[in-house]
């Protein structure tokens, strides 16, 4: 039990540098996400910086209170949510248009607003959540099999 | 020469150095961080050759997540080794 205890003692400067740099990632991730048919980046890029901070949180404090805030049963169903919602978005073309994956409501907005490119905003958000999800659950799985078994 | 020239002589330089390093390197986790070395500049590459979208995805993959996977696997491998 105090073996286990000293382990998660993590040093204070990555602590400290885990605190710093997680709500950066955080807000660029979600801003790439967000901003994808506007500037560089996209779906995937965001998602990954997004996933990318399950690391710094487990470099920081460990596996315990990771495992303590994420339920992987829930990640693992919002990653197909992620899937279905792009589909739907596909699918409004041939509904209000004419074939898969047409824009339908392209004419909203001025050109560089954030609202102005119809559905090509949601499809981009919802490749964002399914890259988010699934990168997210793998980076939780590996760093699961590498936890000690006193602390599963 | 031009300055963007020169800069990209260097950079490029700095690939090839560090990637030769990942081979030659005999202790595995020195090997996983050269890799990263190699995935940092090859995205500073992409942004002086204006492709900041490229940029973004191969500096959040090559230099944070596959590292990141490496070093896991490698510290499983060698928890087996040790049984």
């Amino acid at each position: 039990m105090m073996k286990g205890k000293n382990r998660q003692v993590k040093d204070v400067i990555v602590k400290t540098a885990a605190d710093f740099f997680t709500p950066i990632a955080l807000v660029l991730g979600f801003y790439i996400i967000l901003h994808g048919h506007l500037s560089p980046g996209g779906g995937f890029q965001g998602g990954v910086l997004v996933a990318s901070a399950v690391v710094l949180i487990y470099l920081g404090y460990g596996y315990n209170e990771v495992s303590k805030k994420f339920n992987m049963e829930i990640i693992k169903k919002n990653e197909a949510l992620g899937a279905i919602l792009f589909t739907v978005f596909g699918l409004a073309g041939i509904i209000y248009g004419s074939v898969f994956f047409t824009n339908v409501f392209a004419n909203i907005g001025n050109v560089g607003d954030l609202i102005s490119s119809g559905t090509i905003m949601f499809m981009n958000n919802s490749v964002g959540y399914k890259v988010l999800t699934g990168v997210g659950f793998l980076i939780l799985l590996m760093i699961g099999l590498l936890a000690p078994d006193n602390e599963k | 020469m031009n300055s963007i020239v020169i800069l990209n002589t260097l950079v490029i330089i700095a690939i090839i150095v560090s990637a030769i390093l990942t081979v030659k390197f005999d202790n595995l986790l020195s090997s996983i961080i050269a890799l990263a070395v190699t995935g940092s500049f090859v995205a500073l590459e992409f942004i002086l050759l204006h492709a900041p979208d490229v940029a973004i995805a191969e500096a959040a993959v090559g230099a944070v997540l596959s590292p990141v996977i490496f070093i896991i696997t490698l510290k499983k491998v060698k928890e087996g080794k040790e049984r």
